[in-house]
């Protein structure tokens, strides 16, 4: 089973690198509110089910693959065809 | 009795390892490599210093992959028997990873990489590893993600427990309350992101590194 797993800055952390495109494309007279970069993480749990990738992708993410100071994540069912 | 020596973990991309080694060597003589994927055999040493780079790159979060080495993890077991750890600019990154330090280091507010000598207060002394009576320091900085940051609920505690122990006179990366460097609260584990063996001579610009040794 294919898992995407999307980590990003949590709000209250000031994102430089967001900030840093927003204004280059703000040069370029495109203007939007906000923009915030993260990361994309794929992981392949094989013939795993369901239940049992959900519960190995919470371990590794509790076991370090995002900082809870500082990030937050969402897990997203891939296409698994 | 004889003196045990300091150990130096390194990590693939540790680039300040021989610099560390070299100011250890020079005031407290022995000093030992550390290979990270070996377990630390920690009754042998006075303390571990982990040093600057870019640990595994960098990939994930400075200081992350390394931070689940075997000679890391090992650091929570020597940090419980109160040895002296110290986490050098990369190394204070893994050592906050590691949560033997609050809070984390974000990239720097310019986004650019800062390579500067910059003056230093001590807010609070560490006798554990600073032998000086001085208030004030000169070292340098060479780091892209140095941007302290932490809560503000961690913030009032460290205030309170008196662990901010070096504070940048002018803030060069955004860091919260201009903060250089922490302890625990015992006082044996701190980071810091400025480079004291960079200032462990006259040509290298200072000395006001040697007294971390």
């Amino acid at each position: 089973m294919k898992l995407g797993i999307k980590i990003t800055l949590q709000n209250q952390v000031l994102d430089v690198q967001g900030r840093a495109v927003q204004k280059a494309f703000e040069r370029d007279g495109l203007k939007f509110d906000d923009c915030r970069i993260g990361k994309w993480v794929v992981i392949d749990t094989g013939s795993l089910d369901k239940e049992s990738s959900m519960n190995l992708i919470k371990k590794v993410l509790d076991q370090g693959l995002y900082n809870p100071l500082i990030e937050t994540y969402c897990i997203e069912e891939l296409d698994n065809k | 009795m004889s003196v045990k020596p300091i150990g130096v973990l390194q990590f693939p991309g540790s680039n300040c390892d021989h610099d560390v080694f070299k100011a250890i060597q020079r005031v407290h003589k022995k000093v030992r490599m550390l290979w990270h994927r070996d377990h630390l055999q920690i009754e042998d040493y006075a303390g571990f210093v982990v040093p600057g780079g870019f640990s595994y790159g960098d990939y994930l979060r400075s200081g992350a992959l390394a931070a689940m080495s075997p000679a890391a993890k090992d650091l929570m077991e020597a940090n419980k028997k109160n040895y002296p750890i110290l986490g050098i600019c990369n190394g204070f990154q893994v050592l906050c990873e590691l949560k033997l330090l609050p809070g984390a280091l974000l990239k720097n507010e310019s986004l650019r990489f800062i390579d500067q000598w910059v003056h230093l207060k001590i807010t609070n002394a560490n006798k554990t590893w600073v032998k000086t009576e001085k208030t004030h320091l000169q070292l340098p900085i060479a780091h892209g993600q140095g941007r302290y940051y932490c809560s503000e609920e961690t913030l009032k505690s460290l205030q309170d427990s008196r662990q901010i122990w070096l504070q940048y006179e002018e803030n060069p990366n955004g860091s919260v309350m201009n903060i250089a460097g922490i302890t625990n609260k015992d006082g044996n584990v701190c980071g810091l992101m400025p480079h004291p063996e960079r200032a462990t001579a006259d040509w290298m610009g200072g000395t006001d590194g040697l007294c971390f040794f």
